[in-house]
């Protein structure tokens, strides 16, 4: 299988503060990859940087085996960027402005345009300025996917998008996936990137954590516990190998678990239960627990 | 080519109020004339108590005041501080719109180089340049011309309007630069009438100092109006440095643009 996109060693500075350490990991051809981490972790640096809109420190980037900063045009034809903040020129229309974009492209995009407003709902012929942040996001949606790119590369693309919206903005992208487009998508929420990931890459800090197929992540996530009973639970109750963080407060106690279900389950059944409550910790707490964990074995 | 098309879009509007204002000032000034060439003894009275600085820094050289290239010297005093302005706008203006208006975003991910995306805002730059001055010489040479009875000295006259034309280049490449090596211009009329009106200032200080030197500190003096009238030539010294003000003002935008980081928000 070939690489879409190969990140080796990429480092970025701002000064003296750093933005991205080292930041390696590929992304195979025909896969939709999420890119997650918590806000300010580095996944806008890395994503602005092989979009050459910053220059690295260190380290290079390569796009369909071109290098990232010398053949960026070269690239560009064959890329759709997504912000995860859209802004366009004043006092345009959809329409010009999704004409001026496609105009950059030596390939004709009118019927694309046309299919693509459609699918998203999109009314071509009002002002950008007029249009609240969810329509600009879809004109963002379309410019992005106009030219019918080999690479979708999408900054925090939901963001901004009502559910509903979402949901259509998701099939969109799985078409574009099976069209065979490649998809590189950063969030900081997990259940976003798992419905439509394969493989993600985890960046926390400025470094890339892991990168792991969704299925294995789930595999190896925890889940957070939250019982209440009619009456106190005895202290350390549910102390055993795979609990982390427990808390107990008389009758409640709360504690994050990874490994066999069975177990929980078992001693659930020895308690005379009020509520019950059973959650996919969010990303941060995967980084608090289970990386901090990782680290330290 | 589509660069271009949409940046002359862009800037239209502003430039036609421009041109309205460079128009509406040249013809309130030369309104004036008449009544100054009539009565042009009781005005070289009253300027013969102003201080010499004084004239100087207006623009006035009573030697030439009567002829109308000569008021009209005076005038484009005036006519050269507004396009000035003007190209300022548009060079500090022109790039760091992109990232003022968050659409570098946009533009910097197309397949097109910075560099040609630089080449086509200035050939953009150049064209309203061009427009702005013929349309200001087509409608100041006749004006001027009508006022004249007979005297009218035309190569003078299209050798002071063509300075318009180059002293716009020289501020344009100098808010280019200023613009291109700035970290974030949060508005451009600020720093755009901060250097114009810093150049101008120190064009007065340079006239009354009578230091030849400090001359070659501001765009201003590298084509004087009233000394053109008279001598009917450009100072060969001022106008070679104007053209390297322009050079070096262009290359170094291209070399800071190449390697500027375009940050997001």
């Amino acid at each position: 299988m070939l690489n879409a996109i190969e990140i080796s060693n990429l480092t970025k500075y701002y000064g003296k503060s750093r933005g991205i350490e080292n930041v390696t990991f590929s992304v195979e051809e025909g896969e939709i990859f999420g890119f997650i981490g918590p806000n300010g972790a580095g996944k806008s640096t890395t994503i602005r940087t092989i979009l050459s809109l910053i220059y690295p420190t260190s380290g290079e980037a390569k796009i369909f085996g071109l290098d990232c900063i010398k053949q960026a045009p070269a690239i560009a034809e064959r890329v759709g960027y997504l912000p995860s903040e859209v802004f366009y020129y004043d006092g345009m229309k959809v329409k010009d402005l999704l004409n001026y974009s496609a105009s950059f492209y030596k390939k004709d995009c009118k019927g694309r345009i046309r299919e693509l407003a459609e699918r998203m709902d999109l009314d071509l012929n009002k002002k950008i300025d007029d249009l609240s942040f969810g329509n600009k996001k879809k004109v963002g949606i379309v410019q992005g996917l106009l030219h019918a790119p080999d690479l979708i590369i999408l900054d925090e693309p939901t963001s901004g998008l009502d559910p509903l919206m979402q949901q259509t903005f998701f099939e969109l992208i799985e078409s574009e996936n099976k069209r065979g487009a490649t998809v590189l998508m950063s969030s900081h929420v997990l259940s976003e990137v798992q419905r439509l990931c394969r493989r993600v890459a985890i960046i926390k800090e400025g470094r890339i954590v892991t990168v792991e197929k969704i299925a294995t992540l789930q595999q190896t996530s925890y889940k957070r516990f939250k019982v209440e009973a009619a009456a106190d639970i005895p202290a350390g109750y549910f102390a055993a190998a795979g609990v982390n963080d427990l808390r107990e407060e008389g009758r409640t106690h709360s504690f994050l678990y990874k490994g066999d279900i069975n177990a929980v389950t078992a001693k659930l059944a020895g308690l005379q239960l009020v509520n019950l409550w059973v959650d996919e910790p969010d990303l941060e707490e995967i980084f608090l627990h289970y990386y901090s964990a990782e680290a330290e074995i | 080519m589509n660069i271009l098309r949409h940046e002359l879009k862009a800037n239209l509007k502003s430039t036609v109020i421009w041109l309205l204002s460079l128009g509406g000032m040249f013809l309130v000034f030369m309104a004036f004339y008449p009544m100054i060439k009539s009565d042009m003894d009781t005005f070289t009275k009253l300027m013969e108590n102003f201080p010499p600085a004084m004239k100087a820094i207006f623009g006035i050289a009573m030697e030439n005041f009567a002829k109308p290239v000569g008021y009209y010297g005076f005038v484009f005093t005036y006519t050269a501080l507004l396009g000035a302005i003007q190209a300022m706008n548009l060079g500090v203006g022109i790039l760091s719109k992109e990232t003022r208006e968050r659409t570098a975003d946009f533009l910097m991910t197309k397949p097109v180089s910075r560099p040609k995306i630089l080449t086509m805002k200035l050939l953009a730059a150049l064209t309203l340049f061009l427009v702005t001055n013929a349309v200001y010489t087509l409608v100041s040479y006749p004006a001027v011309r009508g006022f004249s009875d007979g005297d009218f000295e035309s190569g003078k006259f299209l050798l002071i309007n063509l300075s318009l034309f180059f002293l716009q280049l020289i501020f344009f490449s100098v808010g280019l630069a200023v613009s291109s090596a700035a970290k974030k211009i949060k508005a451009v009329l600020p720093v755009s009438l901060g250097l114009v009106f810093g150049f101008f200032a120190v064009s007065a200080f340079a006239v009354t100092s009578k230091e030849d030197k400090l001359r070659y500190m501001t765009p201003f003096q590298y084509f004087k109006a009233d000394s053109i009238a008279i001598e009917g030539r450009y100072e060969t010294a001022f106008a070679v440095t104007g053209l390297f003000v322009v050079l070096a003002g262009i290359t170094a935008s291209y070399i800071l643009y190449k390697r500027r980081d375009i940050h997001s928000v």
